[in-house]
């Protein structure tokens, strides 16, 4: 029987040969993690890649997403797939177990990640953006911010984009110009548009916490005046409930070469003058905070591409 | 590979006899080819990927300042390359795929093209390959004031230096020792044309550095696999052990034989700054 997706001979050799992850078992912190753990971990996944995620794959891309006033869905097949993923708690596999991680090395969970991105790379998407944002709120959220989403989004119950990009700002982020209000409370009224948001949308979660970038009023111009915030889609209260739809909308998902099962979405903020955000970091630290994500954020997406050679051959 | 070892097209290059039958395309050299790019490259990608993650986890559990300044320099210098160069090659290995399934790659039928597709926005979103280029010759070649690319080199010296200790191995080492040597004289070199007059010639061979740096990191990772493979074959091993480590060793034996030689033509195309890229008026592109 070939192998599919990943040479498993090819990954242990890497992880134990090459690079002996065990030794990372003599400290406190990876104590569990011995050459058995490990090539347990390694197997769950391929079996979940391969037994859930693979045989989605063709359909998913067929079946892609759709758009219908302001709703996304999602190729039906993932759901499936991601109630499983959820279960085998895949989502933040390095992450502290305090807040629904798994405290895993990195090394482990890249081993992971092969497999799952190779077998599904498009239905993956949407968990590496969960778990993007989850980590923007571990590092630079307040104890509020943390207690209100971020188990919630470690755990899949809640999921997570990054609204970036505009029409006038890809590659030259500083010149976006969505704009946020600091409001009489502790939120800023958000306006603007965004485009090109993976997962911006979808059907996937009852609920979905998006960091985005914003300019406060009088901040300076390009990087230097940019902030993070926090808008959920549904705002959520203080004892955690839901409140109302939070102004922020979808208007429609790009057609595009690949990546089907992942909608990607222009958003419009604040349409009615009703979106509200926290700020998340400080003020005018908006770059500061996404580049400390953004070696993780990269080498992710190496891990996607590499992923895509790797079940070629 | 699947495909490959399972497809019957065409006889055998060498069968003479008219009657010969036809044979499964993985016998067939051209397909060899494409077949041990897509493995040494796939297998070098794991092992940077991987091997990132681990430097990750040891800036985690270490307790030393200096230690930890290593390991994440190590880190940001080869972000670039995780991202950006990974992905170039991996599209490329995509594109392969697609070709050794042949017509059938290009159809619906096979999943080749739909990898091919998906794997596109690697290239493009997360920082386009032209951001992570610029960010290797603009930040990461200096960051730490340079000590963190040196590092980077230093690392790969180690490997080296075991290899050319293993006579098998001595010319394949040698052949990355004259790569790395040209590679920490063009990193120099670009470092001194991105201060200049000629600052824009130095970033047009922002994705050309980020090239030939990448082949020389994926390179130092195969060796590195190599030499562990070779003093496997020393001990007692199955048979399917055997295999594998002689594939590691192959795997060695041709990229760094047949790609590092291009790498090292790249470089010196890199140190002559030609400036056409910048010289040519928008008008002179034509098509308006």
């Amino acid at each position: 029987m070939a192998q599919q997706v990943a040479d498993r001979r090819d990954v242990d050799f890497v992880l134990h040969e090459q690079l002996n992850i065990e030794q990372l078992s003599k400290y406190e912190q990876f104590v569990d993690f011995n050459k058995k753990t490990i090539d347990m971990v390694v197997s769950e996944a391929r079996n979940l890649a391969l037994k859930e995620l693979l045989p989605c794959q063709k359909e998913a891309d067929e079946q892609g997403c759709s758009f219908k006033n302001g709703t996304v869905t999602v190729p039906e097949v993932f759901h499936r797939a991601y109630a499983f993923f959820r279960e085998g708690e895949w989502i933040a596999m390095c992450d502290d177990p305090d807040w629904g991680g798994q405290g895993m090395p990195s090394a482990v969970a890249l081993a992971a990640n092969n497999y799952f991105n190779g077998a599904n790379f498009p239905f993956m998407l949407h968990n590496i953006l969960s778990h993007g944002a989850g980590k923007l709120v571990e590092f630079f959220g307040t104890d509020k911010q943390k207690e209100l989403f971020l188990e919630n989004m470690y755990t899949g119950l809640w999921g997570g984009s990054m609204l970036l990009t505009e029409s006038e700002a890809g590659s030259d982020v500083g010149a976006l110009t969505t704009k946020a209000v600091k409001n009489n409370n502790d939120t800023y009224a958000i306006t603007g548009n965004k485009i090109f948001i993976s997962s911006g949308e979808n059907n996937l979660v009852e609920n979905i916490i998006h960091p985005v970038l914003a300019r406060i009023e009088g901040a300076p111009d390009g990087t230097a005046g940019i902030s993070l915030f926090l808008v959920p889609k549904i705002w959520v209260n203080d004892d955690g409930s839901f409140g109302e739809f939070n102004d922020m909308v979808c208007t429609g998902i790009e057609k595009k070469m690949g990546i089907h099962g992942n909608p990607t979405c222009s958003m419009a903020l604040g349409g009615k003058g009703q979106c509200r955000g926290t700020l998340l970091g400080q003020e005018n630290q908006g770059m500061s905070a996404m580049f400390v994500m953004m070696n993780e954020a990269r080498l992710h997406v190496g891990m996607q591409g590499f992923s895509c050679a790797s079940a070629s051959y | 590979m699947n495909y490959a070892r399972t497809r019957i097209q065409g006889k055998h290059l060498l069968s003479s006899a008219k009657d010969a039958t036809s044979v499964p395309i993985i016998q067939h050299p051209d397909i060899r080819r494409i077949l041990l790019t897509m493995k040494s490259y796939s297998e070098g990608m794991r092992s940077i990927l991987f091997y990132i993650g681990l430097l990750e986890d040891k800036v985690k559990i270490s307790e030393d300042d200096a230690d930890r300044t290593l390991y994440q320099g190590l880190i940001d210098v080869l972000i670039p390359v995780a991202k950006g160069y990974i992905t170039d090659r991996a599209f490329e290995m995509c594109s392969h795929g697609v070709q050794v399934f042949g017509g059938y790659g290009f159809t619906k039928e096979y999943p080749q093209e739909q990898l091919l597709r998906d794997c596109k926005i690697t290239q493009i979103y997360e920082g386009t390959n032209g951001i992570q280029a610029m960010d290797l010759l603009g930040r990461k070649r200096s960051l730490n004031k340079g000590q963190s690319f040196k590092d980077l080199l230093d690392e790969i010296r180690k490997v080296i230096d075991t290899a050319k200790g293993i006579i098998s191995f001595k010319e394949v080492a040698l052949n990355l020792e004259k790569t790395v040597i040209k590679l920490a004289e063009v990193t120099q070199n670009l470092g001194e044309t991105v201060k200049s007059e000629k600052i824009m010639t130095g970033f047009a061979n922002a994705h050309p550095f980020l090239d030939v740096t990448g082949d020389t990191v994926m390179a130092w990772m195969i060796l590195w696999r190599a030499v562990l493979a070779t003093k496997k074959l020393n001990e007692n091993h199955t048979k399917k052990d055997i295999e594998f480590y002689e594939g590691q060793l192959k795997s060695a034996q041709f990229f760094i034989n047949t790609v590092l030689p291009v790498s090292r033509g790249k470089m010196d195309m890199i140190l002559s700054n030609d400036s056409s890229v910048v010289d040519i008026s928008e008008a002179a592109f034509g098509g308006k």
